[in-house]
């Protein structure tokens, strides 16, 4: 592990070392590019503080193999990219139905199918929120440094116990692979699951306000009954719709009645800024040389870094598009994340991307010249 | 074995709800064997984790065991096993499952998990089918049967489940009958006593489905017991061959009319051999001839060849299941092993 | 600053790429490191970016380079154009040779510089270190670190048996440039 102080590390260490400060005890994953530096140095460190690293046979088993464990008593995470994201879905699911805490790292890649293994994407932006099939809320957090690979894991794992759920860092390859600062904390704040207080308990169902309930672990004699079937408080199976639709209401509201703490958005230049330009991760780094660039030139652009991408801040983002004038969104992907602009904005202002696929990173001279071109239209 | 009242272990052992079982499922069985066997065992209940999957065998433990239950997708109940156990291996973890379930979609996580040795009990009941969906093929269903999706009979061959767990590494490794209760309660505690990768598959009942799979037109009510005499008929415990001389015949065309020519020739020839029909999970319908001793049997065999409603005699070994214990062995455990690289790592 | 640091796979570009980057680091530079190569683990093309500078890096792609280094030609051809206008190409000289033997041109508007770094690397006895002779070159030209300061970095982080050999490279590569004013 690498002592509190300044570091030059790769964005997929910092990761993993963030991972094990807030808590983590156990990794399960299987090899992929460009998520395998995660995995390796979960596997060199995590013995050495008392936690179980594991390389499954899949996917499909790592995933399963986190929630077992999260059951178990452990903050739980696993690491992949694309291909491994889609054949994670369906235990991701369980997760949700389940109410798992756990953290899913995808750190993108070009995609889809085998794609360009080794270049970055921002292409996974719906699949993270919709990857699993039913209805459930996402939390999915999104690191623009290596800096933020350490922070927001953290906080992934923060949120993942606040509101047992799984959280999903949606990192890229290029964040991931790049060697940059990383400045570790003396102390790092954690979060931990409400636990049962007393010889009984209600796992999936409770009276408290924040609508999540107390999570209890196996081996303590509760005589659990956890099922990814449609179940009542007790966890009991109960296929009535009456019950289904409690629980999943109760599912989504435990995250967007906090929506205001989960949203993380930085900005900068949005004080009096006529453009807003919108975006996240690697492509949020050239979008903030470029707003920087504008205004150097007497343009008022603004820089809205979202670092939570779900819950989508639409009511927040409604209330800028009454203060600008246009929107820019920059992302690595053929448009995903300027629709949720669109439908935030309602048409009341011009929304426009500039997408980059094929596993390029914008360059700050690409969105200084959109940047421009929006202000012409002004 | 001492047997306690039925009620002491559905008090202790059983959450109870109405059972969704067909009657004459073998599950209800199996969960049986397992409570006894736990009881036995002397086990802390509050240590028990069950964990399974998808199918009707997923439910032997979810909702009906009373310990820690995880009911998890499709074929995955292993790897999330897995992941607990490690965890937690104060847990004493089984996993139940069943042949789609196990073999099918879980067929992945179950030779990984064998490898690994981890210290997990599999009980996979295999009925021959994927029953709870309608009676589909499965890697378990025979050559030729006729199930929903191979109308025409199935092209495919079945596994050997026993051999394919073995050679990816278990070190217990059991076939039985959901008929032999007492070998498979015992089974059970071997199995969990074993610290390692225990696998026990249990042949069973599926009224519902086999009905059709075997071609059996008796009322519903008759089918459990046919099944069960199937069962019995169609298997042989290793090192305990069956007892007798007997052969069968395999009809040529019905079996009605194969049994009258038998009869008939039998009393031709005024031999005391007893012929009637049986069924066998490897020959389907066909006839058993009861010998009085080796002589009567050359003899009967040889009449057996020339009546012409008979198209094929088979010996009495031929064709069976064996049943038993195959495999008792000791390699490096997982979480043992797990435990070792901490030590390495200096995290203990 | 942009330094494009290029080779084939297994000349050690990768390497080279963070020690540098861990020296500039080191020195109180915000640095951000990146490397791509192609699938085979030796004999693809390799390359590895190195942004250096006073203020906090945004822009994540070198679409211009200050300096290339090019260790094979295969690299010089491929990455050559990316160099701006004015300025360096630290060139090894099998490669320069190679070039003129090809009729390539050099280019007119950047400063080419020959290292013998194949040689030096060869007469040392470990072909291997062909790539620390041209950070050597490379830290003489810049003038963003002292040498002093990388090759502390390669007693700390290199095994004991490669230390003097790595140190003796960079020395080579550093002299064999003369000091610009």
């Amino acid at each position: 592990m690498l002592p509190p102080g300044k570091h030059l590390v790769l964005g997929n260490i910092a990761c993993a070392e963030g991972a094990i400060r807030a808590g983590c005890r156990f990794f399960a994953g299987y090899p992929i590019t460009p998520a395998n530096e995660i995995t390796q140095h979960m596997a060199e460190e995590l013995p050495r503080v008392g936690g179980y690293f594991l390389q499954m046979e899949d996917e499909i088993a790592s995933m399963a193999a986190v929630i077992g464990a999260s059951w178990a008593g452990a903050k739980a995470m696993t690491a992949t990219s694309g291909p491994g994201f889609s054949l994670m879905q369906e235990n991701i699911g369980y997760a949700y139905m389940t109410e798992t805490p756990c953290v899913v790292v995808d750190v993108q890649r070009s995609g889809p199918s085998t794609g360009q293994a080794t270049m970055p994407s921002q292409q996974d932006f719906y699949q993270a929120r919709y990857g699993a099939h039913g209805d459930y809320e996402a939390v999915v957090l999104s690191p623009w440094s290596v800096q933020e690979m350490f922070d927001l894991t953290v906080r992934a794992f923060n949120l993942a116990e606040r509101f047992r759920t799984p959280v999903i860092l949606l990192a890229d390859g290029m964040i991931g692979h790049m060697m940059e600062k990383l400045v570790i904390p003396e102390k790092v704040e954690t979060v931990e699951r409400r636990r049962p207080a007393g010889a009984s308990c209600t796992p999936f169902g409770t009276e408290d306000p924040s609508l999540v309930p107390e999570m209890p672990r196996f081996g303590e004699g509760y005589r659990l009954l956890v099922t990814g079937s449609s179940h009542d408080p007790t966890g009991r199976r109960d296929y009535s719709p009456r019950v289904m639709e409690a629980k999943l209401r109760r599912m989504r509201e435990k995250i967007l009645r906090a929506e205001g703490e989960v949203r993380d958005i930085v900005e900068a230049g949005m004080g009096d800024a006529r453009i807003a330009v919108l975006s996240y991760g690697a492509s949020a780094r050239p979008s903030y040389g470029a707003v920087m660039k504008a205004r150097k030139e007497g343009i008022r652009a603004g820089l809205m870094r979202l670092r939570t991408l779900w819950p989508f801040p639409e009511e927040y983002l409604s209330k800028v598009a009454g203060e600008v004038e246009a929107f820019l969104v920059v992302e690595m992907n053929l448009g995903k994340a300027v629709r949720e602009v669109e439908r935030a904005v309602h048409g009341r202002v011009e929304v426009t991307p500039l997408t980059r696929v094929g596993g390029v990173v914008p360059t700050v001279e690409e969105v200084y010249q959109a940047i421009r071109r929006v202000d012409e239209c002004l | 074995m001492p047997v306690k009242p039925l009620s002491y272990y559905r008090e202790r052992y059983i959450r109870h709800q109405p059972s969704p079982f067909c009657p004459g499922c073998g599950n209800g069985i199996i969960l049986n064997c397992f409570a006894r066997a736990v009881d036995e065992l002397g086990l802390d209940q509050d240590r028990i984790l069950c964990v399974s999957g998808i199918g009707c065998s997923a439910w032997i433990p979810s909702p009906h065991f009373n310990s820690d239950t995880l009911h998890t997708t499709h074929g995955r109940a292993l790897a999330f096993a897995t992941g607990a156990k490690v965890f937690n291996s104060d847990l004493t973890v089984v996993v139940f499952t069943g042949d789609g379930d196990g073999a099918g979609i879980g067929g992945n996580h179950l030779i990984h998990a064998a490898r690994r040795n981890i210290d997990i009990t599999t009980i996979l009941v295999n009925n021959l089918s994927y029953a709870m969906t309608g009676g589909q093929i499965a890697p378990t269903t025979l050559h030729g049967s006729r199930t929903i999706t191979s109308p025409y009979g199935n092209p495919e061959n079945p596994f050997d489940l026993c051999r394919l767990v073995a050679a990816a590494g278990a070190t217990y490794v059991a076939r039985w009958t959901a008929y032999h209760v007492v070998e498979l309660t015992r089974s059970m505690e071997e199995a969990i006593k074993n610290r390692g990768f225990s696998f026990i598959e249990v042949i069973s009942p599926c009224p519902t489905r086999q009905r059709r799979i075997f071609g059996f037109r008796n009322p519903i009510y008759e089918v459990p017991s046919r099944i069960m005499e199937m069962l019995v008929e169609s298997t042989y415990i290793r090192g305990r061959e069956p007892k007798g001389h007997y052969c069968y015949a395999i009809p040529r065309a019905g079996v009605k009319e194969a049994l009258e020519a038998v009869e008939t020739e039998l009393g031709r020839r005024d031999l005391g051999a007893g012929v009637r029909q049986v069924d066998h999970l490897r020959w389907g319908t066909v006839l058993r001839v009861d010998c009085a001793g080796p002589e009567e049997l050359d003899s009967v065999k040889e009449l057996l060849g020339e009546v012409p409603e008979v198209e094929r005699v088979v010996g009495a070994l031929e064709g069976k299941v064996e049943l038993g214990v195959f495999v008792r062995e000791r390699r490096p455990e997982f979480v043992e092993s797990l435990r070792e690289v901490m030590r390495r790592a200096g995290g203990v | 600053m942009n330094i494009l640091l290029s080779g084939t796979g297994g000349q050690g570009v990768v390497l080279a790429g963070e020690l540098l980057s861990r020296a500039l680091f080191k020195a109180g530079y915000e640095v951000v490191n990146t490397h791509s190569y192609g699938a085979e683990a030796r004999g693809g093309a390799c390359r590895s970016e190195v942004l250096v500078s006073d203020e906090e890096i945004y822009d994540l792609s070198l679409t211009e380079a200050d300096v290339l280094i090019a260790m094979s030609t295969p690299a010089y051809r491929r990455y050559i154009s990316r160099v701006r206008n004015g300025g360096t190409v630290i060139l090894d000289s099998a490669v320069a040779e190679e070039l003129e033997r090809l009729g390539v041109d050099l280019r007119s508007d950047v400063e080419t510089i020959t290292v013998p770094a194949r040689r030096v690397a060869e007469e040392l006895g470990y072909p291997i270190v062909a790539n620390m002779v041209l950070i050597g070159a490379l830290v003489k030209r810049s003038r963003l670190i002292d040498l002093e300061v990388v090759k502390k970095l390669v007693e700390e982080e290199m095994r004991p048996s490669m230390r003097e050999i790595n140190i003796r490279a960079l020395e080579a590569g550093y002299s064999s440039l003369p000091l610009k004013d």
